[in-house]
């Protein structure tokens, strides 16, 4: 009885699987993908922006410590 | 982008997260230069720079260079995602750890706990690896005693590592993004001017002017190319029809129906940064190792796992190498999705909703009917993926260009900035909700 109902269940499977809904995909529109690219280069350039100060400011900081270590040791 | 920035900054929540993420962000950049204490790196600096090497230049791009100047953060979170993929994997193996897979949220958790302490365990061995292998070899030097400068640098090593992995899960908890993923992108956009720069002057290097403008034309398209793939993947999405019951519907006699969202890129470019870092741990060792490439088998196969070798016209052999990344990308894809899009989770939201997909039962129909969508889903984004990853090398490696910028970087930039962009909205959206609401 038992496998009767998992071969009905399969057969159910199945023909809910051929479906062409689910074979439907939404893309972006044309407007929103050029928006996303734009967003992504400017902050593309933000984090560069940032990266660029961190590197700046952190070899300042480090060349600052190792000059005082130096010194003191 | 300017809108979603000036609304967002408005909020202050969503201010917090953005600051904390700026911070983060910056502090990658001074956390890759303080160097591990008592060690002189100057000669590893010049090996690293002399050494082209796949494997290198991906670690070095994981990094943000911090490998390079051998500093106590080093080895960045590349020990975290190695720790992942083996706990995921272990979790079909062992099952005490499919269990916990399946206890929700607390199981979630704990197998977290357990990536940490793989994670710690392998930057252990990782650092002890280098410290002997590049202190046999010569090219890092102290005025200590060996043993003790070993002991020095796996446990400077492996504490930097710890930090790393504490800053990610802080704005993993924090923030609305991934924090393996904002740190593994901010160390490849620090090296990602300097290594466009290189790729550009190798392109147009002893051509005429009128090559050298329709070569930098034909690169910027590529990589516009790819960006677009890219927001094509992260945004499409197949709208899974639901129908509310009549009792939870807002009028009693007519049911509602909506929509739940599914994905095309469900793993992200999760699974292009899992088979590159697989790809490259082979030539790491071997280079730690200091023993070159060897010969016979081993050398085949090392060579196979460089990308500048897949197009040698002398030794077709090592195209093989392509083929077994594309394989990885597409074993990755699957294997990640169980872990970032849960159908039994969907399915039971949906029932607990008082919802139904229509023409399938409840229950585990429907769950299997989901799972069979995701993966459906995920088949298309594993075909984008391959050809925005796939398709740079093969341009680059047919022109003879040793591709210091990979696709896998550019990818994981575009995917995670697209991500951030997403995030963002979703949180100024739902803050301004909540203002008309009160209003």
């Amino acid at each position: 009885m038992g496998n009767i109902n998992s071969k009905e269940q399969e057969d159910c499977l199945d023909v809910s699987a051929m479906t062409d809904e689910m074979k439907y995909i939404k893309w972006p529109s044309f407007k929103a993908v050029m928006s996303d690219l734009a967003s992504v280069i400017i902050l593309s350039a933000i984090i560069v922006m940032i990266l660029t100060a961190g590197d700046s400011i952190g070899s300042f900081l480090i060349g600052k410590i190792s000059d005082v270590l130096s010194t003191l040791l | 982008m300017v809108n979603t920035i000036k609304q967002s900054i408005s909020v202050r929540e969503v201010r917090r997260k953005l600051e904390l993420i700026v911070v983060v962000i910056f502090l990658t950049r001074i956390m890759a230069m303080i160097p591990v204490p008592g060690v002189d790196s100057s000669l590893f600096k010049q090996w690293v720079s002399s050494t082209s090497n796949d494997a290198l230049n991906l670690f070095s791009s994981f990094t943000g260079g911090s490998f390079e100047s051998f500093s106590m953060f080093a080895l960045g979170v590349t020990p975290l995602i190695t720790a992942q993929i083996i706990v995921q994997l272990m979790t079909s193996v062992i099952k005490p750890l499919e269990e916990l897979h399946k206890k929700g949220t607390y199981g979630q958790k704990v197998i977290k706990r357990i990536s940490n302490i793989v994670a710690i365990i392998l930057a252990a061995i990782q650092s002890c690896c280098m410290a002997i292998g590049f202190s046999k070899s010569g090219y890092i030097s102290t005025e200590m005693n060996e043993i003790v400068s070993v002991i020095l640098i796996t446990v400077f090593m492996t504490i930097g590592t710890g930090i790393t992995i504490w800053i990610s899960h802080i704005v993993t908890e924090k923030t609305f993004c991934n924090g393996v993923s904002i740190l593994l992108m901010a160390n490849i956009m620090s090296r990602l001017p300097e290594q466009l720069y290189s790729m550009m002057s190798e392109i147009t290097e002893s051509k005429s002017f009128a090559l050298k403008a329709v070569c930098t034309a034909v690169t910027v398209v590529a990589i516009i190319a790819i960006i677009i793939v890219v927001i094509y993947m992260s945004e499409g999405y197949h709208p899974l029809k639901v129908q509310y019951s009549q009792k939870m519907s807002q009028f009693e006699n007519v049911s509602d129906a909506g929509i739940i969202p599914i994905k095309v890129g469900i793993s992200g470019v999760m699974p292009v940064i899992f088979a590159s870092s697989l790809m490259a741990i082979p030539q790491l060792v071997a280079t730690i190792a200091g023993k070159g490439y060897g010969s016979g088998f081993s050398k085949i196969f090392l060579n196979m796992m460089s990308q500048k070798n897949w197009f040698d016209n002398e030794n077709p052999i090592y195209s093989f190498g392509l083929l077994i990344y594309l394989a990885l990308i597409i074993f990755f894809s699957f294997f990640y999705l169980p872990l970032t899009f849960n159908a039994a989770e969907v399915a039971d939201n949906v029932r607990q909703l008082g919802a139904f997909v229509p023409g399938v039962r409840a229950g585990e129909d429907t769950e299997y009917h989901i799972t069979k969508i995701s993966r459906r889903l995920t088949a298309i984004g594993v075909v984008m993926l391959i050809c925005v990853t796939v398709i740079p090398i093969i341009i680059l490696g047919s022109l003879g260009i040793s591709n210091s910028v990979s696709g896998t970087s550019i990818i994981i930039v575009v995917g995670v900035s697209i991500e951030l962009v997403q995030q963002l909205r979703l949180e100024a959206a739902g803050r301004n909700y909540c203002g008309i609401l009160e209003g």
